[in-house]
């Protein structure tokens, strides 16, 4: 009974548990890394399995696609390596089974690793944590100091152009009489790992208000460091740029650029593997694959960038020509895709 | 060499797209006008302007010669 619940206990935890704690990994990077291990043990457990059952389900339609095993061939595997132990015998594993089983172990971390930043980036490259609040991080703190809620329903009023930076001005109680008024640039800022709250900000260019000459005078030094404990009150100002004619043909035309891109992407990483060939050609066919797309897309489209500075000169265009031109063969070769 | 060079730059700089920071506090852009002493002072001059709400824009010039329009 105690062995049953052992070996259960293991395979939860390898397969099921362990891939769900590596795609939160990579969910929460960046700034919002703190929240990887802020919730409750029980919270982070089941999350943990519930992501950890997804990542399962696509490693394994990717596995048994390339590999070609079924789910009742495992399952008979599995049933002999069990009434191999109930009869108090060692299971016959051989050498292959051990192959597949630690190249799966490999590949269940790779996916896990891939689908968490996927989501994360396609969370934060879409706003989609900024339109819908079930999606938000629990930093709350990098949205007000981005300059980020200015895309949130709330405060949709104060956008008005592109963001630069943020100026802070935050009232300091340092234990004197008079409580400090400082002002300057926001650069960084750090969060607690246990509660989440802003620990410091770290201001560049800080002035300081000095009562004697009742305004703002400068405060030597590259970069001052305010402990959130002494702040009193904060206030934050957005500089934003506002987008002329010029800039407005740029966003579109790097939202067109990032549309195509993806779309071809997601197409040569995702198209290899419904074809018949060995696994190797299928993971050449889609770095050469993404190659071409990406290539072709430079080709195509650089001429068009509105920022004269970006656009290769021709002769360069040509050699990138020739180069899509060779990736696209060797993709076609790898692929088995040939007109003969 | 000089081929493999061209097309990591290419891909480097199409890819680049996807990859900008959203974690500092500071934009690229600003962080670009912070390193060039003279784009500072005028950035700084400008955002210091806009504190009183009668200025409702702030155009600068750029050392680069670009021309952009601060709004706060």
């Amino acid at each position: 009974m105690e062995s049953q619940i052992t070996i259960t206990t293991i395979i939860i935890i390898v397969w099921l548990i362990f891939p769900g704690i590596v795609f939160k990994r990579f969910y929460y990077k960046g700034q919002f890394a703190k929240q990887f291990g802020a919730d409750l043990f029980a919270d982070r457990l089941i999350s943990s399995i519930f992501w950890g059952i997804i990542v399962q389900i696509i490693t394994f339609l990717i596995y048994s696609r390339s590999f070609g095993f079924t789910f009742t061939g495992i399952r008979n595997k599995t049933s002999a390596v069990y009434a191999s132990v109930l009869a108090n015998q060692m299971p016959t594993i051989s050498y292959s089974d051990l192959e597949y089983i630690l190249g799966y172990l490999a590949f269940l971390i790779i996916i896990a690793f891939c689908l968490g930043s996927f989501i994360h980036f396609t969370v934060r490259y879409f706003k989609i944590d900024l339109k819908y609040p079930v999606f938000r991080f629990a930093n709350h703190w990098n949205y007000y100091f981005r300059g980020e809620i200015v895309s949130m329903r709330e405060f949709k009023s104060l956008n008005k152009g592109r963001w630069l930076s943020t100026t802070v001005d935050v009232v300091i109680d340092d234990g004197s009489e008079k409580n400090k008024m400082i002002s300057g640039f926001l650069t960084q800022h750090t969060i607690s790992h246990k509660t989440g709250d802003l620990e410091s900000i770290y201001l560049t260019s800080a002035t300081r208000y000095s009562h004697t000459d009742k305004k703002f005078i400068p405060i030597p030094g590259d970069c001052l460091v305010i402990p959130f404990d002494k702040v009193i009150d904060l206030n934050l100002r957005y500089t934003f740029q506002v987008i002329n004619d010029d800039q407005k043909k740029q966003i579109l035309f790097r939202k067109l650029l990032a549309f195509c891109l993806i779309a071809g992407l997601l197409f040569a990483t995702i198209f290899p593997w419904y074809l018949k060939i060995n696994i190797f050609l299928k993971i050449g066919g889609v770095i050469f694959g993404c190659l071409t797309w990406l290539l072709f897309i430079i080709v195509s489209l650089n001429p068009l960038d509105p920022r004269p500075t970006a656009r290769f000169p021709t002769k360069d265009l040509f050699v990138l020509f020739f180069a899509m031109v060779f990736s696209l063969s060797v993709t076609l070769l790898l692929l088995n895709i040939t007109p003969f | 060499m000089e081929v493999i060079r061209l097309i990591s730059r290419a891909v480097g700089g199409i890819l680049g797209i996807y990859f900008t920071s959203d974690m500092d506090v500071m934009s690229d852009e600003a962080k670009k006008i912070f390193s060039n002493d003279e784009d500072r002072k005028k950035y700084i001059d400008a955002v210091e302007k806009l504190k009183n709400p009668e200025n409702k824009e702030e155009p600068i010039t750029l050392s680069t010669g670009e021309k952009i329009t601060l709004v706060s």
